[in-house]
């Protein structure tokens, strides 16, 4: 894997979930809004804090830090709703903040070894290294995935 | 020609006809010498085999040609009406409804029509190899295999027709319709020399049949020709009528026609008086299958459903109206934003009522009239005839009656009736289900039911009707109903009840019972039913689509199965209401059986659950803050309010903190990550742009 990567360059959407940094690369992201009404769904895995309507459809809004097991979100006025989709499923993510969208060298990601921040190994895709920052690459397929929960 | 853009249609088509055929079939058997029954059957084969050949599915024309000259002696009472051929013609249909399938799931036949091919040519025993041709006059000499030649001066080379080619010329020629070759000359600057003579070919096709092309309509696609073609082409139109026809089209230079003849002597277009009669008949099969395949925009088909109504007896008034093809997806998708519309007038409305200002809610009334009746447009546009489903039934039970040895009359009532297509769909299964239990346990054999003194032929009734918002479908039968004291016996068995509870049981306990899963009476266990799968996938399938399923039983009389279902899936009536601070769900208006105030003393608690006495039953009630964990629960009040809902024989109260009111709303499905979070049928949006989840009745209390 890592001679394919030495070439290529990642775009990505920085976010900030308490004082980390994380990112998902930009090819899932399909906008980033403001947090509107989020309808609770009773009965739903923990880590999904409800629906919203996004034009017209309902799309579920994963509550990252529930996910991540980094305790609860509060809805803020910096926080953001990234609108994702992988396969099948159009998701928003509730994050803290959204920093940046920023490009890295594919060298500059390594491959976890081992839990990173307190997260199960399994959710992280790599770590992105730009200048002292680190971002903590999501691996998204494991986030959003069917009803079960994980970690 | 390339043909694969047509290919959505010719299945539809194909469909219609074999289902024409079909009903044809089905009154011919009851009245072998119903000429009428004959001709629609043989029209609808021909159609087949035109359409088909255009396709370029050569078995599937071929095949069918074989059928129609059996069929052409029995039109004309050259044979006779046997069970025996009956029961081919119907093996024949399986074939080529067979056939058709294939084409469909786009994967290779493989079917073996040699010995039916055989059995067709075995009825049409001693008669001339051609059993098409009725008389000498337009009959192929025998085995003559170059074929014939043309006698026009622009002949371009020798024309060899196949059989198949031959006999269409020699049904042509009966029909009053001559075989022409006509030679087409382009422009020297037609530019795209292929589409031209696409155009060209397809107006011909407007007025008949081509036959063949020269060269082959892959060179004329892949321009491999010249400036000229030429085509062989059957057309009760004459000479010069095409000659005009054809100058009409842009780029065409000049149109050559020349009377065909396929075998040199003796060829005569025009027949006797009772073939020039059957003449019209055959051209307006001919334009309507050619038209078929080559327009997009199809001609009106005729309503099957009210033919179905009338046991198939009457064809009469095929009222023709004009009608399109629409992909169901654009449909759907019209759905969809309609429902977006409604959704925002009720925003609208929102808005309008708290700004009042006067104009703008006037603006708003009339938006909410015109989307009121644009939503019943589109809504209308997705119904489709029941009958679509029922038509198949005459056949399978037909069939059923056979194999079981029964005598069954079929009667159907309503396949006019329309609802939503996706409903439609849906409701297929369930009613086989219940149609092959009426046939194999309902009704009894034939010499049983003459002990009875019932007449021989069992009665099964299916009936659908609108009732209010509602369809309402039931099946009927005459046999000797459901034995209660069966049903018991064997819910003790099964243990569904002990001894006790079985004593104490009411007869729509009983009947409930029917539809659980692992539940069946049947005695024997037959392949057509009986092995314990059935009354409960009937009852899950109906209740998916929001509908109900009940029965009422007379031992020894007989019982009806009644199926309720909503007229579309996309839009309900709902209750709104409030759970907790600001939790808003909708409830299913069609589960709903009553809504009470109750004082909080009324409740009884029995084994930790709470119950209520409601019209002398007692009915559990669930806290709807409770069972959804609601954050803040409102405090306690002394009256509290319960919505008694319904589901098959479910019944149950949940209580609620407030009543909003009553709203359409449209379903929305929530994503796949939901799956284990039980209880809910969809969400919609409301008016002020929330989310509301709609309850499901069935699914809420575990």
């Amino acid at each position: 894997m890592a001679e394919e990567r030495t070439q290529q360059e990642l775009q990505m959407v920085a976010f900030k979930l308490k004082d980390e940094e994380y990112a998902v690369t930009i090819d899932h992201v399909n906008e980033i809004k403001n947090v509107t009404e989020i309808t609770r769904v009773p009965r739903a895995p923990f880590y999904i804090r409800g629906v919203f309507n996004l034009r017209g459809k309902i799309i579920p809004v994963v509550d990252l830090k529930k996910r991540l097991s980094l305790g609860d979100s509060e809805v803020r006025d910096d926080s953001r709703i990234i609108v994702v989709e992988v396969g099948q499923h159009v998701a928003g993510l509730l994050v803290d903040s959204v920093t940046e969208t920023t490009r890295v060298n594919a060298s500059e990601v390594d491959s976890p070894n081992m839990a990173v921040a307190g997260i199960a190994q399994q959710f992280i895709q790599g770590i992105a290294k730009i200048g002292e920052r680190l971002l903590i690459l999501l691996a998204l397929d494991q986030i959003i995935a069917e009803g079960e929960i994980r970690g | 020609m390339d043909t694969s853009q047509y290919l959505g249609i010719f299945l539809d088509e194909s469909k219609e006809h074999l289902q024409l055929m079909n009903d044809g079939l089905l009154s011919l058997e009851k009245d072998p010498t119903h000429q009428e029954s004959l001709e629609n059957i043989f029209r609808a084969a021909h159609t087949l085999k035109g359409m088909s050949a255009t396709m370029g599915f050569t078995e599937i024309a071929e095949f069918t040609h074989a059928i129609e000259n059996v069929l052409d002696q029995l039109r004309h009472g050259k044979l006779t009406v046997t069970p025996e051929t009956m029961d081919i013609l119907f093996r024949c249909l399986d074939v080529l409804e067979d056939f058709v399938e294939d084409i469909a799931a786009d994967r290779p036949s493989d079917q073996d029509i040699t010995p039916l091919v055989a059995s067709l040519q075995k009825l049409q025993g001693g008669s001339a190899r051609d059993g098409s041709t009725q008389d000498g006059s337009a009959q192929t000499p025998a085995g003559e295999g170059a074929g014939g030649r043309i006698t026009g001066s622009e002949s371009l080379a020798k024309v060899v027709l196949t059989d198949t080619e031959r006999d269409f010329i020699n049904q042509g020629a009966q029909r009053g319709e001559g075989a022409f070759y006509v030679f087409v000359q382009l422009q020297e600057n037609c530019a795209l020399k292929s589409a031209r003579s696409y155009l060209v070919l397809r107006r011909m096709e407007e007025n008949g049949e081509v036959i063949k092309t020269f060269p082959s309509s892959e060179e004329l696609e892949a321009e491999k020709f010249d400036l000229s073609f030429a085509a062989l082409y059957l057309t009760a139109l004459n000479e010069e009528e095409i000659q005009t026809e054809l100058m009409s089209v842009a780029e065409v230079a000049e149109v050559k026609v020349t009377s065909f003849d396929p075998a040199e002597e003796g060829w005569a277009p025009q027949e006797d008086a009772q073939q020039g009669e059957m003449s019209a008949a055959g051209v307006q099969a001919q334009t309507a299958e050619a038209g078929s395949v080559a327009a997009v925009v199809a001609a009106a088909i005729p309503q099957n459903g009210q033919k179905q109504a009338n046991n198939g007896h009457s064809n009469g008034n095929h009222a023709i109206r004009q009608t399109i093809r629409v992909d169901i997806e654009k449909l759907d998708s019209l759905m969809n934003l309609v429902g977006e519309l409604v959704i925002n007038r009720s925003r609208l409305a929102q808005i309008g009522l708290a700004a009042k200002v006067a104009v703008l809610n006037e603006g708003i009334e009339e938006l909410a009239r015109i989307t009121t009746e644009l939503q019943g447009v589109v809504m209308k546009a997705r119904m489709v005839p029941i009958d679509q489903v029922f038509n198949r039934f005459p056949r399978m039970v037909r069939d059923l009656a056979r194999e079981l040895g029964k005598e069954i009359e079929l009667v159907i009532e309503g396949g006019e009736t329309e609802l939503d297509r996706t409903v439609v769909d849906e409701i297929g299964d369930p009613l086989v289900h219940l149609l092959r239990n009426a046939v194999d346990h309902g009704i009894e054999s034939p010499d049983e039911r003459r002990k009875l003194n019932k007449p021989a032929a069992g009665l099964v009734r299916l009936a659908a009707k609108h009732e209010g918002n509602q369809v309402v479908v039931q099946l009927t039968d005459d046999g000797h109903g459901i034995d209660l004291e069966k049903v018991r016996t064997k819910a003790i068995n099964t243990g569904f009840l002990s001894a006790e509870e079985a004593d104490e049981v009411d007869e729509e306990e009983l009947m409930g019972l029917l539809f659980n899963a692992g539940f069946s009476t049947a005695e024997k266990i037959t392949e057509v039913s009986g092995r314990g799968v059935g009354l409960d996938v009937v009852r899950s399938k109906i209740q998916a689509l929001n509908g109900s399923v009940s029965v009422e039983n007379e031992p020894g009389k007989g019982s009806v199965f009644t199926i309720k279902l909503p007229l579309t899936l996309a839009i309900i009536q709902a209750l709104l209401v409030r759970v907790g601070a600001d939790e808003v769900y909708a409830l299913p208006l069609e589960n709903i059986e009553e809504i009470v105030n109750i004082h909080v003393d009324s409740i009884k608690t029995i084994q930790h659950q709470e119950h209520l006495l409601f019209r002398g039953q007692v009915i559990p009630i669930f806290r709807m803050s409770t069972l959804f964990e609601t954050p803040e629960p409102e405090a306690p009040k002394p009256y509290l309010n319960v919505v008694v809902v319904r589901t098959g024989n479910k019944r149950y109260g949940l209580v609620v903190d407030r009543l909003i009111g009553q709203q359409e709303v449209v379903i929305k499905s929530l994503d796949s990550m939901f799956s284990q979070a039980r209880g809910f049928a969809g969400a919609t949006i409301l008016g002020d742009g929330k989310v509301a989840l709609i309850l499901d009745v069935l699914n809420l209390i575990v």
